[in-house]
Parts: C-alpha cells; sequence; structure tokens
C-alpha cells in the first residue's frame, strides 16, 4: 500500500499545450480513486505523470512521503493495466506472470511461487501454459491483474481497463475489479471515459476539465453534494436557474427567480448576490397547481416525454428558463402541453454558487 | 421531406442472411429510430435505404418513386456514420462544401447554409480546422452539417452517437431531434441503445435477425412488448416463473417459490407463464411506510445491499428466499440504503409483461439475476 | 542440493546479466550509442559525398580548366555533361509519366480488386525491382533491339527498336514503375472504405471520390515513390550501358570517363547528378504536405462518364496488358533465349555459338569466371547485410523513438540520399574519399565494393526496421519498464521477438539491393568481377549466350530472394 501525493503539479507540453495545471490532491493507502472529465481535460496526462513517463515541468509528487517525480517509471513499484491488455505475444500465460519478479533478478524457486500465487488470484491456473492469442479480453485483463501481482506492486495503474471489453462482462469485471484490489491490498488509479463505471467502482472520484481538478471526493459527493458548477454539469444532468438572494439569514436562501422566490441550500452568499441554483433532474418535482404545494416555480409544459426507464418532463418557468425532471416512468399523472404546472424544488437538494463572472456557458466549456 | 418504403427487401451476404423480406414505411418528416443489437441488420437497412449497397430482392420508393436501382450519389440523402467518416485532408468548411461541390450547386448560397448549421450546432469558428483537431463530438457535428447541407430530403444515421463519451452523447441526442424537427427532415436513426432511441425518435421499428419483430412509439413498446426478446432489449427486468390461477374472478401469479402477486393478463387459468418486471417499475419502500402505500402487490422483503450508480439507486433485494434487483430514481424521497434492512415492495398488476412459457428462451432476466 | 547448485548459476548469470543491461541502459551509455551510430552513418553515407563536394571546392582551379577549359578539347566534357544529363532528364521525365499511368492503375487493381491471380500479379509487379538492373536490360534489349525477340513475329532479322534513346526509356519503364505502384498500393488498400462511401452518400461518382478523396490521402506516398522512380531512371547504370548504344545517360558517362580515368570530370558530373537528386529530394520533403493539386473543381458529365463501368474496365484491363507486353515479357524473354540458343545458334545452328559451348568448352573458361564472380558477389551481400544490420537496427530504432522530431525530420530524409543518388555517382565519390584521392585506405577491390555496397543499401535495412520499430504498440515498453526492466532489458525480452520479421526483411533487401548492383561496383570493383559486371561484360564482347546464362541465373536467384521475402512479410 502507498499513499499518493501531488502538491502543484504541471505540465507543459511543447511550449504552449499545458495539459495539466497545478494539480494537487492526496490518494489514501489502499484507496481505489478513478480521473474522469472530458477529453483532453488531462486525464491521461496525469496518470502517466503517476508512472513516470511523463516528468512534471513544476510541482512534486510524493509516494509514502517518498519524492519520486524524478524517478524514472523502473524505480517506482508500480503495475500497469491497459485497455489493450499489452500482454507480451511471444510469451505464454506463465511466462508473462513471471516476467516482474525475472528481471527484477529473483530466484528461480521465489518466481514460481509468486507466479503461483498471482495465477491463483485470479483463478487462471488452468491457462497457465496457454498463448496470449487463445485467450479471451476478460481472462487477457486477468492475466495483467496477475502480473501486476507477481511484479508484487504496490501502485496500480488502471488506463480504460474495461475499455476492450464487451458491455455486458464489463459490469461483472467492474465488480471483479474492485474486489481484486481491495483482497490485494493495492493503491489504485483508474482513467475511464464512463462515469458510471467511475461511480461504481470507486472509493472516491476525481473530476478534470482543462488539465485542473475541478472536484475530488466520493460518488455520493459528486452526486449529492457537487462543490461547483462543473461538476454539477458534468457529473449526471443538472439545471441551471439563475437568481439573486434574498434572504440569507436561515438556514435556506432565499432566491429570487424572475418574479418568483424559491429557498435553497444556504451557500454563504450574501445578500444581493447573483447566484445559480444547480438542481439534479432527478431531484424536481412537477405538480399540478395546489394550494399546498411549498417551495416551487411556475412554469408551463413544454412536453412530457416518456423514456422507459423514466420520464423527461420539460418545463419553461416563467423567467423563460428551461428545466427539465426526471420523474418515475409510472408517475400517476400526464401532463398536457402548455399546462401550468408547478416545479417543486426540495431546499436541501439544492446547490447554490455564485453566478460566474465568465458566465455560465464559459465555465461549462469541456 | 421524402416519405420512404421498402417492401419484401431481402438481402443476403453469401449465405448469411443480412435482412429478410423486410418491409417498412416512413412518413414524410417523421423521426424513426432502428433499434436492434449488433447483427440485427440495423447498417444493411440503412445502406440499402441509401444505395451504398444493392438488396438481394424487393424494391425501395423515395415518395412512391422506385429508387431500388438508382446508385447512391442520385438519392439525394444525407448519412451519417458511427465512425464520422469526415474527409482527414479537408477543413471542417471543404468537408461540409464538398456535397454542394461535386453536385455543382450554388456556393455562395451552400456556405451561407453551412455557416447557419456551423452556428445552429455550437460549432462556430471550427471552419478552418482539420478532423484531427477537434473532438469526437465536434466530428459527429461536422458529419451532421456535411449530410444535411446539400438539400439533402432524408436523413439516415448509423448509430451515430455509438463512438462518443456519455455526456456528449446525451448533449447530441437533444440536438438532433431538435435540428431534424426545426428542419422538417425524414430521418432514420438506427441505435443499439434503448434509451436513446426512446428520446430521439417519434417512432421505433426493433430488429431481430434481419426482421422487425415490434414497432410503435416508445411508450406503447415499453407497456406492451410483444416477446421476450423485446422486453430484454428495452431494459433490465426481473422474472417471475409461475403458473396463473384465478381467485374471485381475479388473475393471480403463484411463483414458483409461493408468491402470489396479483396479475392483469388474458392467459387462462393453469397456464405456465414468466412474467417479467422491469427493474424501474419495481418501488422499493421502508417498512415502515408500507400502511400509506397504494399498490396491487405490496411484498415484505429485506434489503440485501444499495448502490448508487449514478442517476438510480441499484438495490439487491431478498423475498421470500427470491434475490432481485430494483432501481430507484436518486431523487425519491427515503429510498433504503442500509443493508440488511426490512423493506416492502409494491408492483401493480400492469407492471408485469406475461408470456406463455413454451420455447421461447428466456435471454439475459434470468442469467442477470443469478450473477449477482 | 543439486538442484540449488543449479539454482546458483543461474541466478548469477540472470543477475549479471541484467546488471550489465542495467548499466548499458544509463543514459551516458544511451547517448554514447546514439553518437555512435550517427558518426558511422555520417562517415559512411554522408561523408563521401560532402568529401567529394568540398573537394571540387578546393581543386576548382583544376577541375574548371579540366571541364572548361581543356587545352585540346576545349568545353568538350562540360558540352558532353550538359549532352547527357539532359539526356538523362529528358527519358527520366518519359519514363516518370509513364510509371505514374501504368503504376498507378495497376495500384488501384492490386489494391481493390479480388480476382484470381492477384497474388500471382502481385508479385510479378514487385519482380522488376528485385531483378538485376543489367539483367533486366540485357533481356529486354534480346526482346526489342535484336532479331530473337519481337522481331519474328514480324518475320523481321532485325530488332524492332534498336539502340537509343526509345530502348532506354522502355527499359526505364520496366524497373521504375513498380516503385510507384509499391508506394501506394499498401496504401489504397488500408483506406478506409466508409470514407469514400460517405462522399459517394454526399453525391460523387466513383471517379470524383477517386480523384478527389482517395488519391490526396496517398499524395505523399504517390510523391515518395515518383522520385524514387525519377531518380532511379536517372541514375541507373547497368542495364543503361546495354541498352544505350552510342546515346549515353550521365551514369553512363561517368563510368565511362572512369574507366579512363578522368577524374575530375567525373568528379564534377558526379557531383551534379548528386546536386540534381539531393533538390529533388529536399523539394519533395519540404513541399509535398503543401502541393494542393488543382482539384477543387469539378466536371460532373465528364467524370460520370468516366466513372461508368465500360471505361473503368478497359482502364484495368490495358494496364494490365500493358504490364505484361511492355514490362513481363520483355524482362523474362532472356529465358526464352537462353533455350533457343542452349546448345546452338537457332539461325546457323552452329555449335560454338551455343550457349553450352561459350559457357563451359570455350577455351576462355567463362564457367570459371562466372563462378568466381557469383562467389564474390554472395560473399559481397551477405558481409553487407550483415554490416548493415549491425549499424542500421540503432538508426532505426533511433529513428523511431525519438522525441525531437526536427532530429527525425533531419535522420529521415538523410536516410534517403543513398536511395535516390545515382550508385555510380556514390560510388564514385566513396572511391574519392577512401581510395588514393582521400583517405589512402582503401584501393579499388573487394573491400572498397564492400564499403560502397553498405553505402547504398544502407536505407533499405533502415526503412523496414523503421516501420518494424513503428509498428511495436508503446504499451509493451511500458509494461515492461513498470516491472522494473532497463531500457535494454526491454529491448531484448519484449522489442526483439516484434522484430523478426523486419529483420528478415531488411536483410532479404539488402541482400538482393546488393547482389543486383552494377553502377557503382563498375567503379570500385579494381579487378575483382561481380555477376551483374560480369554479365556486361559479356555483353560488350558479345557472347550473347553467355550473357543470358548470367542474367538468367540472376533471375532466378531474385525471384527466390523476392518470394522468400513474400513469405516472410505474410508471417506478421
Amino acid at each position: 500500500m502507498t499513499e499518493i501525493q501531488f502538491k502543484h503539479v504541471t505540465k507543459i507540453f511543447g511550449k504552449k499545450v499545458e495539459a495539466v495545471k497545478d494539480l494537487s490532491f492526496i490518494i489514501e493507502d489502499g484507496e481505489y480513486v478513478s480521473l474522469i472529465g472530458p477529453s483532453g481535460c488531462g486525464k491521461t496526462t496525469t496518470l502517466r505523470l503517476l508512472a513516470g513517463t511523463v516528468l512534471p515541468t513544476r510541482g512534486k509528487i510524493f509516494f509514502d512521503n517518498e519524492e519520486v517525480e524524478k524517478l524514472p517509471i523502473q524505480k517506482r513499484n508500480l503495475g500497469f493495466v491497459f485497455q489493450h491488455f499489452a500482454i507480451f505475444p511471444h510469451m505464454n500465460v506463465w511466462e508473462n506472470i513471471a516476467y516482474g519478479p525475472t528481471v527484477k533478478g529473483k530466484r528461480k524457486s521465489e518466481i514460481e511461487e509468486l507466479v503461483e500465487h498471482s495465477l491463483s488470484s485470479v483463478q487462471m491456473k488452468k491457462r497457465a501454459e496457454s498463448f496470449p492469442s487463445e485467450l479471451s479480453a476478460p481472462e487477457l485483463q486477468k492475466v495483467s491483474l496477475a502480473r501486476v501481482i507477481a511484479a508484487e506492486a504496490k501502485i496500480l495503474l488502471l488506463d480504460e481497463p474495461l475499455g476492450a471489453l464487451d458491455q455486458k462482462i464489463r459490469e461483472e469485471f467492474q465488480f471483479f475489479l474492485r474486489d481484486f484490489v481491495k483482497k490485494q491490498g493495492l493503491t489504485a488509479i483508474h482513467v475511464t471515459h464512463d462515469q458510471a463505471e467511475a461511480l461504481s467502482i470507486s472509493d472516491k472520484v476525481i473530476v478534470l476539465n482543462k488539465g485542473q481538478l475541478i472536484q475530488m471526493g466520493t460518488p455520493e459527493d459528486l452526486i449529492f453534494s457537487p462543490t461547483n458548477l462543473f461538476t454539477s454539469f458534468f457529473v449526471g444532468e443538472s439545471d441551471f436557474i439563475e437568481g439573486y438572494i434574498l434572504d440569507d439569514s436561515t438556514r435556506f436562501s432565499k432566491v429570487r427567480v424572475g418574479l418568483e422566490s424559491v429557498y435553497v441550500q444556504n451557500a454563504g452568499i450574501s445578500k444581493g448576490e447573483r447566484v445559480v441554483i444547480a438542481i439534479r433532474r432527478e431531484f424536481f418535482d412537477v405538480k399540478k397547481p395546489n394550494k399546498n404545494n411549498e417551495n416551487f416555480l411556475t412554469g408551463k409544459i413544454i412536453s412530457d416525454k416518456f423514456l422507459g426507464l423514466f420520464r423527461r418532463v420539460k418545463v419553461l418557468l416563467k423567467n423563460q428558463q428551461i428545466i427539465e425532471a426526471k420523474i418515475h416512468a409510472k408517475s400517476p399523472i400526464k401532463f398536457k402541453e402548455n399546462e401550468t404546472v408547478h416545479v417543486i424544488i426540495d431546499p436541501s437538494r439544492t446547490r447554490c454558487f455564485e453566478f460566474p463572472k465568465e458566465g455560465i456557458q464559459k465555465s461549462l466549456e469541456m | 421531406m421524402v416519405s420512404v418504403r421498402m417492401e419484401k427487401v431481402s438481402k443476403n451476404y453469401g449465405k448469411v442472411v443480412g435482412i429478410k423480406d423486410l418491409s417498412l414505411s416512413i412518413k414524410d418528416g417523421e423521426y424513426v429510430a432502428i433499434l436492434g443489437p449488433t447483427g440485427a441488420g440495423k447498417t444493411t437497412t440503412m445502406y440499402i435505404l441509401a444505395g451504398l449497397i444493392s438488396p438481394s430482392s424487393g424494391k425501395v420508393f423515395f415518395d412512391d418513386v422506385d429508387v431500388t436501382n438508382i446508385p447512391a450519389e442520385d438519392r439525394q440523402i444525407g448519412f451519417v456514420f458511427e465512425e464520422y467518416n469526415l474527409f482527414p485532408r479537408m477543413s471542417v468548411e471543404k468537408n461540409i462544401l464538398f456535397g454542394p461541390i461535386v453536385k455543382n450547386l450554388d456556393l455562395s448560397v451552400s456556405r451561407k447554409v453551412a455557416y447557419e448549421l456551423l452556428n445552429l450546432l455550437n460549432i462556430k469558428g471550427k471552419e478552418k480546422n482539420y478532423p484531427d483537431e477537434i473532438s469526437g463530438g465536434q466530428k459527429q457535428r461536422v458529419a451532421l452539417a456535411r449530410a444535411i447541407v446539400s438539400n439533402a430530403k432524408l436523413l439516415i444515421m448509423d448509430d451515430p452517437l455509438r463512438a462518443l463519451d456519455a455526456k456528449i452523447r446525451d448533449i447530441l441526442q437533444v440536438e438532433l431531434r431538435k435540428l431534424v424537427k426545426d428542419l422538417g427532415l425524414t430521418c432514420i436513426h438506427a441505435t443499439h441503445d434503448t434509451h436513446e432511441a426512446m428520446r430521439v425518435a417519434d417512432r421505433i421499428l426493433i430488429f431481430k435477425d434481419g426482421q422487425i419483430v415490434q414497432e410503435g412509439t416508445p411508450e406503447e413498446i415499453y407497456n406492451n412488448p410483444y416477446s421476450i426478446y423485446v422486453a430484454d432489449f428495452l431494459g433490465e427486468n426481473v422474472s417471475f416463473k409461475g403458473k396463473i390461477v384465478v381467485e374471485n374472478e381475479e388473475k393471480y401469479l403463484l411463483t414458483e417459490n409461493n408468491l402470489k402477486l396479483r396479475v392483469q393478463t388474458d392467459f387462462s387459468s393453469g397456464t405456465n407463464v414468466v412474467a417479467l418486471v422491469p427493474l424501474e417499475l419495481i418501488d422499493v419502500y421502508n417498512k415502515e411506510e408500507s400502511s400509506n402505500l397504494n399498490y396491487d402487490n405490496i411484498i415484505p422483503g429485506k434489503l440485501i445491499q444499495a448502490k448508487l450508480i449514478g442517476e438510480f439507486f441499484e438495490l439487491i433485494l431478498d423475498i421470500s428466499g427470491m434475490k432481485l434487483k430494483a432501481y430507484e430514481l436518486i431523487g425519491k424521497k427515503n429510498v433504503p440504503t442500509s443493508p440488511n434492512s426490512e423493506i416492502v415492495v409494491g408492483m401493480d398488476k400492469d407492471d408485469f409483461r406475461i408470456f406463455e412459457l413454451k420455447n421461447e428462451k428466456l435471454i439475459n432476466s434470468e442469467k442477470s439475476i443469478e450473477d449477482e | 542440493m543439486i538442484r540449488t547448485d543449479k539454482e546458483d548459476i543461474e541466478i548469477f548469470f540472470r543477475k549479471t546479466r541484467l546488471k550489465i543491461e542495467t548499466l548499458l541502459s544509463r543514459k551516458s551509455v544511451v547517448l554514447a550509442g546514439k553518437v555512435i551510430t550517427i558518426s558511422i552513418f555520417i562517415l559512411i553515407i554522408i561523408g563521401p559525398i560532402f568529401y567529394l563536394l568540398l573537394q571540387i571546392f578546393l581543386y576548382w582551379g583544376e577541375i574548371y580548366s579540366k571541364v572548361f577549359n581543356d587545352p585540346i578539347l576545349g568545353n568538350e566534357a562540360f558540352l558532353m555533361m550538359l549532352r547527357s544529363i539532359g539526356l538523362s532528364l529528358k527519358v527520366a521525365g518519359i519514363v516518370t509519366f509513364f510509371d505514374l499511368i501504368v503504376g498507378i492503375s495497376i495500384a488501384w487493381v492490386l489494391a481493390r480488386y479480388d480476382f484470381k491471380g492477384r497474388k500471382v500479379l502481385d508479385t510479378l509487379v514487385d519482380m522488376p525491382m528485385a531483378v538485376p538492373t543489367s539483367a533486366l536490360g540485357f533481356s529486354i534489349y534480346l526482346f526489342w533491339g535484336t532479331n530473337n525477340g519481337i522481331s519474328r513475329l514480324f518475320n523481321s532479322n532485325v530488332g524492332l527498336v534498336s539502340q537509343g534513346t526509345l530502348l532506354i526509356i522502355l527499359t526505364h519503364i520496366a524497373f521504375t514503375f513498380p516503385y510507384v505502384t509499391r508506394s501506394i498500393k499498401g496504401i489504397i488498400a488500408d483506406l478506409d472504405l466508409n470514407i469514400e462511401k460517405a462522399a459517394k452518400t454526399l453525391g460523387a461518382p466513383p471517379f470524383t471520390i477517386a480523384r478527389m478523396i482517395s488519391l490526396p490521402m496517398v499524395k505523399e506516398s504517390l510523391l515518395a515513390g515518383t522520385v524514387l522512380a525519377f531518380t532511379r531512371s536517372l541514375g541507373e547504370t547497368g542495364a543503361t550501358l546495354i541498352v544505350s548504344g552510342v546515346y549515353q545517360t550521365a551514369p553512363v558517362v561517368i563510368v565511362s570517363w572512369m574507366k579512363g580515368l578522368k577524374i575530375p570530370t567525373t568528379a564534377f558530373l558526379s557531383l551534379i547528378l548528386i546536386v540534381i537528386s539531393l533538390l529533388l529530394l529536399t523539394a519533395v520533403r519540404l513541399f509535398a504536405r503543401r502541393v494542393g493539386l488543382p482539384w477543387n473543381k469539378v466536371f460532373p458529365r465528364f467524370e460520370r462518364k468516366l466513372s461508368s463501368k465500360k471505361v473503368s474496365r478497359t482502364r484495368d484491363s490495358l494496364s494490365i496488358t500493358l504490364f505484361f507486353v511492355f514490362v513481363f515479357i520483355p524482362a523474362l524473354f532472356v529465358i526464352i533465349y537462353l533455350f533457343q540458343w542452349w546448345n546452338k545458334s537457332p539461325f546457323s545452328g552452329d555449335n560454338e555459338a551455343g550457349m553450352i559451348y561459350q559457357v563451359f568448352q570455350a577455351p576462355d573458361k567463362k564457367i570459371d569466371s562466372i563462378i568466381h564472380a557469383f562467389i564474390t558477389s554472395i560473399e559481397v551481400a551477405l558481409i553487407v547485410t550483415i554490416v548493415n544490420l549491425i549499424i542500421a537496427t540503432p538508426m532505426a530504432l533511433l529513428i523511431s523513438k525519438t522525441k525531437d522530431d526536427k532530429l527525425k525530420g533531419l535522420l529521415d530524409t538523410l536516410i534517403d540520399i543513398p536511395l535516390i543518388i545515382p550508385s555510380s555517382a556514390l560510388g564514385f565519390s566513396i572511391f574519392f574519399l577512401w581510395g588514393s584521392n582521400g583517405l589512402h585506405l582503401l584501393s579499388p577491390g573487394f573491400l572498397m565494393i564492400i564499403v560502397s555496397h553498405i553505402s547504398f543499401t544502407y536505407a533499405y535495412c533502415v526503412r523496414p526496421l523503421v516501420g518494424a520499430f513503428d509498428a511495436i504498440p508503446t504499451m509493451y515498453d511500458e509494461a515492461a519498464f513498470a516491472f522494473g526492466s532497463s531500457k535494454l532489458t526491454a529491448f531484448r525480452t519484449v522489442t526483439i521477438p516484434f522484430l523478426k520479421s523486419g529483420l528478415i526483411a531488411a536483410s532479404i533487401m539488402t541482400f538482393t539491393r546488393s547482389m543486383s548492383e552494377t553502377g557503382a561496383t563498375i567503379i570500385v570493383q579494381g579487378v575483382e568481377r561481380t555477376i551483374p559486371v560480369l554479365l556486361v561484360d559479356f555483353f560488350e564482347a558479345s557472347t550473347f549466350p553467355a550473357a543470358a546464362f548470367a542474367a538468367s541465373l540472376l533471375i532466378l536467384i531474385s525471384f527466390l530472394s523476392l518470394l522468400l521475402l513474400r513469405y516472410v512479410s505474410k508471417e506478421r
């Protein structure tokens, strides 16, 4: 197990391309962390910085308090798992797994032990003599995991490890992978473009955009408490309602939206400030107008579309903004076009952010 | 702005059947999705409509004109491929204007249209870039603009969003439908993704082994799948095997593990059936709430495990010894999440899609539960 | 106990090897390796050319007087240079024009259609490249230029085409068009057909698609192939010696001047040829990407007609027919000739004019010199191949792996120099540097042949290896490094196994090219003879049946190596 720390790491390619900007984070011993973000956000560069195939322009990287940013990849004691496996095609499974200890100069008997142990850790004992060309994609990925164990690596770097697997097998393998990492006590860093995969496999997720760390947190954090507009936008689907603070003295702040007002989570933004309320689309409720409704915005139905897993109800609010609610597939009420409705907002499930100076659109640019 | 008809079209590749006796018709300005797994004949159908391959037999009509023997270059269509297929040696602008150039259209007009399209698709300012300098989402937007700039009447898209990340896919689904509807195009969109088909299309055709097995609006298909194949393709289901029994003129399903579930069905008493319930229709509550619930079936059970998977909680339940999975939108209040807590499951009688158990094989519903 | 001993020995050796490899992987050692690699390259390839330039600069006075101001001949030497260069350029231009027409259409046919015999045709098309040009030239001369070949069809007593410009052109087309075909065939086959489908749905007929979409994608390679074809025609010696007659091209002039030991004029002419080739290479490297052919205009009706099935079928079958009539049959005619003249003249029935007598029975015992030349050729080719593998592998690795784009581009261009400059000029500059006029380390003969062959086959060895290195995904190295492999250990355990077929391909290319070379060999051979040169000697002595014997032998060898090459590259 190894603790990993990035301190103000910047990587500039060529003269101008800032792939990673002032990146700082700590990954604890034995944690499973995923990196997500739009393509070109710097997640692959971050992985390469960890591996040592790319050296930082500025900043420091620590493994267990030891500075490693200048160490070559050979001395970092890590295992690499690639999307396309990188199992040496001219060696059989046994030789592939023995590769690490062999080039580290271990004794034959010790190598044998390590390989046997690694093979059984991925339930591949029967395939020891097989060549890579005879193995299926999940089997190949298991061999590459076993190879990491045999090399006694403490850090596991996973570059889209499930990318080459069929959709159906992928979920099963997610489970296997997480279980394996935990049992072996590895610290794992997993790069993926599939946020559902990241959310379901990791202890923590790092969201990157344009080379910068946007948010690092547990899957629950990212879904229920995004700390900024970009996370709200990128993880799942949210709508953004503009307004300004009328009252910030209570647990929930009162926000003016058009001619109406609603209560939202108090984010410590003071009275009179312009704000953006971010609400996940699952957290809206849409109801027919009723005296008993509380904390709502009025609007007109644009569409009510059935999508199997849920329904999408699109509403034009009075302030001309459009929001979309995801509601239960069998929700009893069906809405007609142009029908007036109340969009109910649960203040505890809102997030409130200062209105970005550069505008909402710009701050969400990927 | 064109209606499309295929009449008994077949296509064989050697001995392999691509599509078999396929007939379909698409109205003017309709947005139709073709939904099916790989190998169901989607691409073959798209290619035949486009004229990129010719059918072994059968006829294709555009606006009641037989176009079966007209080559692709003369069909006035726009085609969007899964892999974008932008011309790598041409700038974005040249890519988009390729159609107008080879068709000898008035370039000043086409250029205007092109810029409007780029505007609509939020890719203004990339005109001089080359395809390898823009992202996947932008590439597909360019491909889309290229396909419709030279007055295409029919837009054919072959799994256009497959290669894109989830977030971009999400955004483009909305943009696609909006653009098609704004321009009044007739559109055929093949996809393997049920959610995508339901989101973009007016009507869905479900393909299996080169034939249409069901067609209808998303809601019609979802509520009334004709076969287990369709039900399974639409989403994950829990399956109950059992026998129909009648008590007090009400029909019940008596399952193998002795659950008695009130169901709605035309099958008569004694029929062996399998009943599928989509995971998102299985509503789970804390036991304390059971008195306020109004369901045809309320069954007590235990929560084994809850996991956050994005917009849903995935709940693994145990009801009278049967392990099953349920999805709850995270927006729902008080979703039970602590393991081993006592819960109740609510299911209405019309949540069950019931099929007579004869020879039709269950595709996934059984397996996915056992795997857990 | 015994087992432990064994284990101890094993672990000792393995650890020692790993340690050595780690030591050798250190940055300083790797840097030293790079410096040595580049130094060897400069010494063997660039050095002679540079030295020639320097000498001409230093001794300009002497050269000026010989070339422009000879007391007896005046500027006759210069005029002759101009004439010969003019002829060479004219021939190369015309040849390249036909190469493009035939080369592109054959490449298209080979890449796009699946028909019976495609593989055979594919091999046959490559053959003229592998067959020694002197054998090829001789065969073509026999076919067109003597009463044994095509003229028999017309019952004529003389050849249809006499030695001279036309025959040079016919000969050059035969061995240069494969450069065009080969440069684009693979790429056309690998082009994404879906992109063409996209163009089709946008309203473009097939010919327009080929012109606007597909060909521009092979532009660079096509240009590279064209340059190669052009420079190959410009610099060819062996075949041209046979078919040119009194019309001397520049490389032939170099050879004849060299025989007369007119060093200053030879040096000057060599330099001009080298400069022309280098200019071409540079121009292509610099402008390849920028050449936007004026291809945006569209002629819908005309192109639609060209796209019709009738037209395209006619075009395809015509190009294949042309290949057989103008390349294949003439190139192999020497074998038929050999059988015609096996043991007697087919015309007079004279036994002493037959091959058997000339080669085996005549008092000069040609068979001895054939065997001797054959052995020399094989020895040279083997040594050259081994040496080149040793010095080319690090260079290929350097080019493939360097992250410095400028260095990569520079080396990539420099590598091609020996490919494109006329081998006689290259041979001369080697003679100049290493021989009595320069370092005085070697005199014409066996060693100098080897040095010159290493020089012009270097690129043939580096190219396939660069390709082989490039084809290895970096993830394998990274995986190996992550487990603690030093660079050299990873190279030995992971990279080399991927390289096998690339190494074999490089060896065969180098071997074949060395076996078949004439121009440079004539300059540096001294009293040694390789078999292609011997063939020219036989030709000049008018002992055609003996020449035919040597030619057939050469064709057989090159055909076998070609088959071997195919077999190896298929294994990949």
